[in-house]
């Protein structure tokens, strides 16, 4: 048993739990976004950071991800910890404030408004979809994509993907309703193949039922592949 | 005849072993907080012990932890538990994980189950509390009969073997047949020419030189040329396959194998494409280009054949292309092999014997070709099921007009016993003219019973599409009872009527949207059954208001509210004018 103490409180946990773990199942609140218990912890969103105390000061982790350790000292609400939260949950609203879930979860550690401006999208990146596909489903239709300002949730080079079952359990898990079925298995899949570009026609289910390919237009060769 | 895959041996149906008497424990989960303040779970706790079968229930703020885990398996330990209910958030992201924790403690994890009631009961009932607890106190109880009245099936085996015959001796069979014999797999090259090489145009000579060279110079593959495949047989992962050796007059035949994998790179379609294609299985489309099947379904509850097509078998391409293909088609039959030995669970159909009169409508609609005639000497043929290729769906079971495939899993009889808690359904006093809370309008007026409006949701339509609906806080009325199918095609009409006749007031199907079914044509049989209920409902006084079939997208949770909260007004209104 690991025995640690929160904001004050004398716990003891069993080895290998996380900090968010430990925390939760002592009463301690902590808020999260990318996290979801079904889930291995992702650590992206930096809502559930807290104060680690060392001996060259405070060190702020990332509870849901940082494992339990015998005497460690840890401080849910300071002020640097408060003060994180807000920035994280300014920029959340900056990009998906429209949506209920991230108002809420701004209001939660009190926040109602941003100073930032961002593209609005729903989708905020904490990757519970791709990790719901990867680990639940045990397929990964679906990864993140691309670096920095382009990141974003695609399947294989953003083509209609193959894979994906249409379990929806992605849609089920995301906190902001950003992700559709529509987004991974659409029904037009546009193949490259220098120097003609071939528009597919419907071929969302299975590459034979050749009767649903009658509906394209003159322009468009329907090419198998 | 073509030969096609089948089992070498008939195998009578032997009764299902009696389950050991159930002792069910049900763990009703608090999720954190999230539901304590709609559902009292103390109660549910006490009203879940009220069923015979269930010796233990207890509540908890996180099953789902490592420590409520933990718990739960000290409870299946103390309690001799052999069932586990658990009531919470969704089965669709959490049965594994308690799956995996019963398993852990020896138990058969197929007799774990899941009840959703934050999502399915707590918050889509949020303005209703009684109607909330009502109804997640009655969805426990009915996951609790289901699994009682489960006999588990046996869990299956295969073994794949780690081996492969290529049919094609083109750019594309000989890439990919390189590609595994590199991994270190023994592969049989096949190719009816007297060269290899398929159809290379002069450009890519110079690629098919190479590779031809080698193929011939690799000793893990035996290239056997002017040779045909005349057959293949054997299960899943252990294929035998006839092969026909040489022109002229006297052609030689035998039986190579097991394979494990077989890939297809036989070229532009021609006749002997769909001789083979027939003998396989494989879907062809218009033109006569072979497909893999896509299969949506979860990958522990399926396995696929190990058939892979590549190059302009599958369509039109350049060398390039044909190499790409050859090389992805090799990367996933080295994915199965793999495997070595994989065991399948989950819901599995079979045939009794005695039963079965060799009708075949079954096996003509299987859409895993997984069930074959096989002939008996006593006269009419029986239909055989593949456990390997079954994925559980249940068609057959609804076609099947002697009732002599069956379904463990979603049996007859487990769905009578979700039915009858669900419906709150007691048989009649004997002697009695009319059943107590029978007929098919006057149940649903007895007395201060509210009406109850009983849902058979396919889990990747209308189940999924309530979850979303629950977890989007969209509400809509409480007096639904959901039971969750693999697949709408399960139903038979027969059960529909049984639903009315225990007092159902309205029958909502939900099945997945045209040409999307997951089991391939499963909602065309569900509409059928459907069909044949409505075409009665008129002679027998039933108000077209109480029954519906709706096909349901699984992500738009709005659109199934509104349809739910839509139909059981007019259930009302269909019940009201009955008086």
């Amino acid at each position: 048993m690991i025995a640690l103490t929160i904001d004050g409180k004398e716990i003891e946990v069993e080895a290998g739990r996380t900090l968010l773990d430990a925390a939760r199942e002592n009463g301690f609140h902590i808020p999260t976004l990318c996290y979801h218990e079904a889930l291995k912890p992702y650590g992206g969103c930096r809502m559930c950071v807290v104060e680690l105390e060392t001996p060259r000061g405070p060190r702020v982790v990332a509870s849901c991800t940082y494992p339990v350790e015998d005497g460690a000292v840890v401080h849910t609400d300071t002020d640097q910890i408060a003060g994180l939260r807000k920035v994280a949950a300014q920029l959340l609203l900056a990009r998906a404030g429209h949506t209920p879930f991230i108002q809420e979860l701004a209001a939660s550690v009190g926040v109602d408004s941003t100073p930032y401006t961002l593209p609005t999208d729903a989708c905020v990146l904490c990757s519970r979809c791709v990790r719901a596909c990867r680990e639940i489903v045990g397929i990964g239709a679906i990864s993140m994509a691309n670096r920095g300002s382009d990141r974003m949730v695609a399947p294989p080079f953003s083509i209609s993907s193959a894979d994906c079952i249409e379990c929806a359990t992605c849609v089920q898990v995301c906190p902001t309703d950003a992700i559709t079925l529509k987004h991974i298995t659409d029904r037009d899949r546009t193949v490259h193949m220098w120097p003609s570009e071939f528009a597919r026609g419907a071929c969302r289910l299975c590459e034979y039922h050749a009767d649903e390919w009658m509906d394209v237009g003159a322009e468009e060769q329907t090419v198998h592949g | 005849m073509a030969s096609s895959i089948n089992l070498p041996v008939y195998q009578p149906f032997s009764a299902p072993q009696k389950p050991s008497e159930p002792r069910v424990g049900v763990f009703i989960c608090e999720c954190g907080e999230q539901i304590t303040d709609i559902l009292d779970v103390d109660s549910l706790s006490e009203s879940a012990v009220e069923s015979d079968d269930v010796v233990f229930a207890g509540h908890a703020p996180y099953w789902c932890s490592a420590d409520g885990r933990k718990l739960m398996q000290e409870k299946i330990r103390e309690q001799s538990l052999n069932r586990v209910v658990v009531a919470g958030c969704s089965p669709r992201t959490h049965r594994g994980i308690f799956k995996e924790t019963v398993q852990e403690e020896g138990m058969d994890p197929e007799l774990c189950g899941m009840v959703n009631v934050r999502e399915g009961c707590a918050w889509p009932h949020r303005l209703d509390q009684d109607g909330a607890n009502i109804r997640a106190r009655d969805q426990i109880a009915m996951e609790v009969a289901h699994l009682t009245a489960l006999t588990p099936r046996i869990p299956s085996q295969a073994e794949i073997a780690s081996s492969a015959l290529v049919i094609g001796g083109g750019v594309a069979g000989m890439t990919a047949a390189l590609e595994l014999a590199y991994a270190g797999v023994p592969v049989t090259l096949v190719d009816r020419k007297d060269a290899l090489g398929g159809t290379a145009t002069k450009e890519d000579s110079e690629l098919a030189g190479e590779l031809s060279a080698a193929v011939e110079a690799n000793p893990s593959v035996e290239v056997r040329l002017n040779s045909r495949v005349t057959g293949v047989e054997g299960s899943l992962g252990s294929y035998m396959v006839g092969v026909q050796n040489g022109t002229g007059e006297q052609p030689r035949g035998n039986t190579d194998g097991p394979f494990g994998t077989v890939i297809l790179a036989t070229g532009e379609p021609d006749e002997e494409t769909t001789h083979l294609a027939e003998m396989m299985r494989l879907p062809q489309d218009a033109a006569g280009y072979l497909a893999d099947l896509r299969v949506r379904l979860r990958p522990e509850r399926y396995l696929e054949r190990g058939f892979y097509v590549c190059g302009s078998a599958h369509h039109p391409c350049d060398a390039n292309m044909a190499q790409f293909q050859a090389f992805s088609a090799a990367s996933r039959a080295l994915r199965h092999m793999g495997r070595g030995s994989v065991t399948l669970r989950g819901p599995l159909a079979q045939v009794d014997a005695e039963r079965c009169n060799g009708c075949s409508d079954c096996s003509r609609l299987c859409p895993f070709h997984a069930i074959t005639m096989v002939e008996r000497p006593e006269g009419v043929s029986l239909s055989t099921i593949d456990p390997l290729l079954c994925t559980g769906c249940g068609n057959c079971v609804s076609v099947c007009p002697v009732e002599a495939a069956t379904l463990s899993g979603w049996s007859d009889s487990q769905l009578d016993a979700q039915m009858r808690v669900a419906l709150d359904y007691q048989d009649p006093e004997p002697g009695s003219m009319l059943p107590e809370a029978g007929g098919l309008g006057v149940a649903a007026l007895n007395g201060d019973r509210e009406p109850r409006i009983l849902v058979f949701a396919c889990e990747w339509s209308g189940y999924a599409a309530a979850e979303l609906a629950g977890a989007q806080k969209r509400a809509y009325p409480a007096n639904v009872r959901v039971i969750r199918l693999d697949c709408s095609g399960r139903l038979q009409a027969g059960l529909i009527f049984n639903a009315f006749e225990m007092g159902a007031a309205g029958v909502l199907v939900l099945g997945c949207v045209q040409k999307l079914c997951h089991y391939e044509r499963g909602n065309e049989r569900a509409a059928a059954a459907f069909d044949q209920v409505e075409e009665l409902s008129g002679l027998l006084g039933l108000h077209p208001k109480r029954l519906k079939l709706a096909w349901t997208p699984p992500d738009d949770g709005a659109a199934l509210a509104d349809m739910i909260s839509e139909f059981a007004a007019g259930v009302d209104e269909a019940i009201r004018s009955i008086v």
